[in-house]
């Protein structure tokens, strides 16, 4: 068309291939290890340090079954439970949090709101030692709790600051049309405000996801039977019992990621919405 | 369907005053519309008789209940919101639906009013959208919708055309209309739209600063302006509001040209004096006028003319050929002159 200035389409068009071409080597940067893993984990040991660039000569699945045979399996269940039930709840009284906080006016709303901030900022690894003390005084020690209600408490500062961020661009007049349609304040909740908020719900869940779902420190520090650790603990005590046989551990690496990239994928549409939206409008 | 009864209504934010004082009594099934400037506190009593704002002081009864206390919902009113205040990740039909569900109705009754509802605005084949998926017009009517599936005692209207382009607003005017004289529910509308509220409503209530200024039906406002701002503000183009004092009987403005008033009022001294553009008429024995500006709009022709100093505005139903400069002669009748007390602003 004769409309688009000349300038402004030459500009574009030399400059699109020096992005494709970072773009491309930031791709290959990043999925380089990756792919390695993913070779080497069908291999032998041998081969691996043979030729650790080529496709397997035969591809050995049984690296899979042996890792999952090594104990891998139920520390797969401890961290899908452990990581479902804390994002779960992170999720739901994040919502909670920040929809009080957007809908009600009470003294004390923005303290309440800039104490909750706060806690984004707060170390885990300072409140170590006093937790400990806490979580052995209720008895939770050694058990799922010892996990779960550390991770709640500290996603839920930035859960309930993207939710809250999210909820405020919810107009006024939706939320005093269901006070007139008849609704109580827990069921504005659940049937506007909740299904208003999926591409936010979508972001918190993604995240807390990924962060339940590597944290090592909680996880070491408060549990002591190997019942009852998640997968982290477990891949790295794996490891010392495997040093000779690496291929089987990086079987078992994959496995530990598969669940986080299955979510992602699932979510990523909504996640995408959650981050940018309200940038557009 | 019931009355509403509005007595000694106040509300107060901290130290401003926003209402001061409103009384109003509305018939059942009466379409009262609350018409004013921006700001003059026409949404907030609105709200109050909805149960989103607290009473300051003063009562609100719907029917024989004092509704003061009375949470929203157990009012028996319905909104419409300005901009509608669809659910919008609900379809039509849910979004007409919820207040029926939360109010525990039978799945079969829901289901029929909702039908019912959809046919009266004929939203039938929109049933499964989305509200994004929906026009500026059918939002507007799914909104109704919302309020009518529940069949309420009285229906609430903020301002609910003021989105839509003016075409579509004289449809949606006389649609809501239509609607109220089927449905025959009690309805209070607001709008800063004097045209919307003079062909819609039964009884206009004008309102400024807080305040009621005049409460009447659509013509008697017109006819009868209680006071200058009520003058000001029904009709359009607005009544020429020419200053001067009062002799006898006539009206001599500030440059000495008098004006006839056909009666002698009972106040004399300063006063204005109202003479709406469409009640001059071309008469060879009226008044001598100076043409300033001629503005032809098809079917009528608005002239600004100049009596010495005095400019005054004319609406002329005749294709008067005239250009600046020249000089026309203007009659009106002095029973339509009205009179206002400059002091106190009010009709003498
Ligand atoms: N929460 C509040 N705190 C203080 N003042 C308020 C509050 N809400 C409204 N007001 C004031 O009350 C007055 C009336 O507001 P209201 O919304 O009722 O006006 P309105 O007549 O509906 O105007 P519009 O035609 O612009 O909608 C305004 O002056 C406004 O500033
Ligand atoms: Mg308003």
């Amino acid at each position: 068309m004769t409309l688009v200035s000349p300038t402004f389409r030459r500009s574009r068009s030399s400059s699109a291939p020096i992005v494709a071409l970072l773009l491309w080597g930031l791709t290959v940067f990043s999925l380089y290890p990756l792919i390695w893993l993913v070779l080497n984990s069908f291999k032998t040991s041998n081969e691996m340090f043979d030729q650790s660039w080529t496709l397997p000569t035969v591809w050995h699945f049984e690296n899979y079954v042996t890792a999952w045979n090594y104990g891998l399996g139920h520390y797969v269940v401890n961290s899908l439970f452990v990581t479902s039930v804390s994002v779960v709840a992170i999720a739901l009284i994040g919502a909670l949090n920040a929809f009080v906080l957007t809908t009600m006016n009470f003294p004390g709303r923005r303290i309440v709101y800039g104490f909750l901030l706060g806690g984004m900022i707060m170390p885990p690894e300072v409140c170590l030692f006093p937790l400990f003390k806490i979580l052995d005084l209720f008895g939770f020690y050694d058990t799922y709790l010892a996990m779960i209600l550390p991770y709640v408490a500290f996603g839920l500062p930035f859960a309930t600051f993207l939710l809250r961020a999210h909820m405020t661009t919810i107009p006024r007049e939706l939320y005093e049309a269901a006070v007139v349609d008849g609704g109580g304040v827990l069921r504005i909740f659940w049937s506007i405000y909740l299904p208003m908020s999926r591409p936010a719900l979508a972001a918190v869940g993604l995240i807390m996801m990924m962060r339940t779902w590597n944290e090592f420190i909680f996880a070491l520090t408060f549990i002591e039977s190997d019942g009852l650790r998640t997968l982290t603990i477990g891949i790295s005590t794996f490891g010392d019992a495997l040093r000779v046989d690496w291929t089987v551990l990086m079987a078992g690496l994959i496995i530990s990621i598969v669940p986080v990239f299955v979510t992602f994928l699932m979510l990523q549409r909504q996640f995408m919405g959650g981050l940018t939206q309200g940038a557009v409008k | 369907m019931a009355t509403i009864s509005i007595a000694g209504v106040r509300k107060t934010y901290g130290a401003a005053t926003v209402l001061s004082g409103i009384d109003l009594d509305i018939g059942d099934g009466e379409f009262v519309v609350l018409v004013g400037p921006s700001g003059c506190g026409k949404s907030t009593l609105l709200r109050m008789i909805a149960g989103l704002e607290e009473i300051s002081d003063g009562t609100i009864r719907i029917g024989e209940r004092v509704v003061n206390d009375l949470p929203s919902k157990d009012r028996d009113i319905a909104m419409v919101f300005q901009n509608y205040a669809l659910y919008p990740h609900m379809t039509v039909r849910d979004n007409m639906a919820f207040s029926l569900k939360l109010r525990r109705a039978e799945k079969s009754e829901i289901e029929r009013r909702v039908r019912d509802a959809a046919a009266i605005l004929g939203l039938t084949p929109l049933l499964d959208r989305l509200p994004r998926q929906l026009s500026g017009g059918q939002r507007q009517r799914v909104a109704m919708g919302r309020a009518i599936v529940r069949d309420p005692q009285v229906f609430l209207f903020d301002e609910p055309l003021s989105n839509l382009d003016a075409k579509l607003r004289v449809q949606m005017r006389s649609e809501i209309k239509e609607l109220h004289q089927r449905l025959k529910t009690t309805t209070i509308y607001v709008t800063h739209d004097q045209i919307e509220a003079m062909t819609m409503a039964d009884r206009v209530v004008i309102m400024r600063d807080g305040a009621v200024e005049q409460i009447g039906r659509p013509l008697d406002l017109y006819d009868h302006p209680a006071n200058l701002f009520v003058a000001g503000f029904i009709g359009s183009p607005a009544m020429n509001l020419i200053e001067g004092h009062v002799e006898g009987d006539t009206f001599r403005d500030e440059a000495g040209s008098s004006w006839p008033i056909g009666h002698t009022p009972s106040e004399g001294g300063r006063a204005v004096l109202g003479i709406r553009p469409e009640h001059f008429r071309l008469d060879p024995d009226g008044l001598p006028f100076e043409v300033v500006l001629v503005e032809p709009t098809g079917s009528e022709t608005q002239v600004l003319v100049r009596r010495g100093d005095q400019q005054v505005v004319c609406l002329l139903r005749e294709r008067a050929s005239t250009c600046p400069g020249d000089t026309l002669h203007l009659a009106y009748r002095p029973e339509q002159a009205h009179l206002f007390s400059k002091e106190s602003g009010r009709r003498i």
